[in-house]
């Protein structure tokens, strides 16, 4: 374990961020001013993410709350930023004003140098954002590569939720760097042999990002034998233990296919889950302890070796097929949450 | 006992982070007081003269002891109020925290509170949870698997020495800790990154 200052690393990261910049341009009333802009950025990317947008996303503030350095009598100005995803469909020019903002429904021919030179501007372009104060421009690293935005990763208090957010905005359409490398095929037919190591770093890093004040850890040992797939602990005293399971065909590299997962995977995962909350409750007695089985469904209809493409109807096929598990722990038990089914689309051609 | 620096900071704390982020986590209050306490380091206030000390769990957490009794004492006093392991003040802590910043030493702590929590504007808490766990002293004690005291000389020294290379590298005196907050706490995170994918760090930056 290295306890050295990376100096290298250390001038890197402060020379590339921009609130150093911003304080250099403007002083405190700059970071004044910031402090604001950036509680906007977040409610704004709430009500309007900014992946929704193709065209550029502007957001500034005046260190004069009076100045408009863009013309008023085109700006449409609105109290309550909900009203922004009816205007505003494909990028956006805001002032943030005490009390009030001014719209701007397009943010095309927009000079942001020139706005910079009596405001602090933020821009979101296609994934790239950056901070702009008088001269000072500088773009903001990403350092969690799996959102458009550092301002629109979500935070939540609790572990069912998060799972929720994931099915959504993640598992549903394999949208993540990781999870989509459990594919073998772009149309999301096959899995890849063993993907689920991929589907394991994949949620554990989502929930690593959005947990309030839990700890995630992957694959954690609940005796010598059994490593469930990841752990939260929350407060010390709290834990939740997530089982992994997924379901469809997998192939390895040269076509053949390794496994064909149903319905039978997901109930051993229900009864390992369950061995492992009994393990757990020897192991960890002072916790309370929840287990969540999370089921990753990649089934396909009718798939052979060779089938390369899908229509709709046999790549939705298992979309509404709910699992019947037998024993339903998550009613006999009070340490085991409903399981958690989550439906991955293929890519599916038009025609039947 | 209540340790009255302790009892202050978390209603500092709650009142700042309610704003940015809603509410307070039972483990955030630690957390924010203990960035708030490096951060008086990074002034050159002695560790000793926080009022309050925390150790560090074996899972490279911080904890205080002293946070801790405040958090039950102020739920005592209905000056904050619990939802559901998430904290928020009442109208009652937010009297009771502006009749207590009158004072003096309470002011003098403002800034460290604030340039910990004013974090929380920019980076998600997931970010700064495992950020601050990558810190000199808390990841000694994660190696070594057993809770133990945080912050003692020689610990501390090591803190300095980061510190002065932080100031270094920002390379202007800004009042406001928000600046030295955020970088360290970016660069802390991205130390975790480049041990774990070091190729790919080297690639993309």
């Amino acid at each position: 374990m290295n306890s050295q200052v990376n100096i290298e690393l250390l001038k890197e990261t402060a020379e590339a961020d921009f609130l150093p910049a911003v304080y250099k341009a403007y002083s405190q009333p700059g970071l004044d001013v910031l402090r604001k802009i950036l509680k906007i950025i977040p409610e704004v990317y709430q009500v309007t993410p900014p992946d929704k947008h193709q065209k550029k996303i502007v957001i500034f503030k005046a260190l004069n709350d009076s100045s408009r350095p863009l013309s008023e009598a085109t700006a449409k100005k609105i109290t309550d930023l909900r009203e922004l995803p009816q205007c505003a469909r494909n990028g956006f020019v805001l002032q943030c004003c005490d009390g009030f903002f001014l719209l701007w429904v397009s943010s095309d021919g927009i000079d942001v140098s020139q706005l910079a030179k009596e405001s602090i501007v933020y821009t979101y372009e296609l994934c790239k954002e950056y901070f702009f104060a008088k001269d000072e421009i500088k773009e903001i690293r990403k350092i969690l590569l799996n959102w458009p935005s550092i301002f629109c990763v979500p935070s939540f208090s609790n572990l069912t939720d998060a799972l929720e957010d994931y099915r959504l905005r993640r598992a549903r359409m394999s949208s993540c760097l990781l999870f989509v490398e459990a594919w073998a095929d772009k149309s999301r037919l096959f899995l890849k042999n063993g993907p689920e190591s991929k589907m394991r770093k994949s949620l554990a890093q989502f929930l690593d990002d959005t947990l309030r004040d839990a700890e995630v850890r992957e694959e954690q040992n609940t005796d010598a034998t059994h490593p469930v797939d990841i752990k939260v602990t929350w407060n010390f005293n709290r834990l939740a233990l997530i089982e992994i399971k997924w379901l469809g065909d997998s192939k390895a590299d040269d076509g053949h296919v390794t496994a064909q997962y149903r319905d039978a995977r997901a109930k051993e995962g229900a009864q390992q889950l369950a061995d492992y909350m009994d393990n757990n409750k020897v192991q960890a007695p002072i916790h309370t302890s929840l287990g969540y089985l999370v089921v990753i469904d990649g089934r396909r209809q009718g798939l052979t070796p060779e089938t390369a493409t899908i229509n709709r109807d046999a790549g939705f096929f298992y979309e509404n097929k709910e699992i019947e598990y037998n024993p339903k722990y998550h009613e006999i038990r009070d340490d085991f949450k409903p399981p958690i089914r989550m439906f991955v689309e293929p890519i599916y051609l038009n025609d039947k | 006992m209540v340790v009255p620096q302790a009892f202050y900071d978390c209603l500092a704390i709650c009142g700042r982070l309610e704003k940015s982020v809603g509410n307070v986590a039972h483990g955030e209050f630690h957390l924010f007081a203990y960035l708030a306490c490096l951060l008086s380091l990074y002034r050159k206030k002695l560790a000793a003269d926080w009022g309050y000390g925390f150790s560090g769990t074996r899972e490279g957490a911080p904890y205080s002891m002293d946070i801790n009794t405040a958090i039950d004492y102020l739920i005592l006093l209905g000056l904050i109020e619990e939802k559901e392991n998430y904290f928020t003040l009442t109208d009652k802590g937010r009297e009771e925290y502006a009749s207590l910043l009158q004072f003096l030493t309470h002011q003098e702590r403002e800034e460290f509170i604030d340039g910990a929590c004013s974090s929380s504007l920019v980076l998600p808490m997931g970010l700064i949870r495992e950020a601050l766990y990558q810190e000199p002293e808390l990841r000694h004690v994660k190696k070594l698997k057993s809770s133990r005291i945080l912050l003692d000389e020689l610990q501390v020294s090591l803190i300095h020495e980061h510190f002065a290379a932080l100031s270094n590298a920002i390379g202007i005196e800004v009042k406001d800790l928000i600046v030295p907050s955020v970088v360290w706490l970016k660069y802390l995170f991205q130390t975790r990154e480049v041990e774990s994918h070091p190729d790919e760090f080297t690639s993309q930056h």
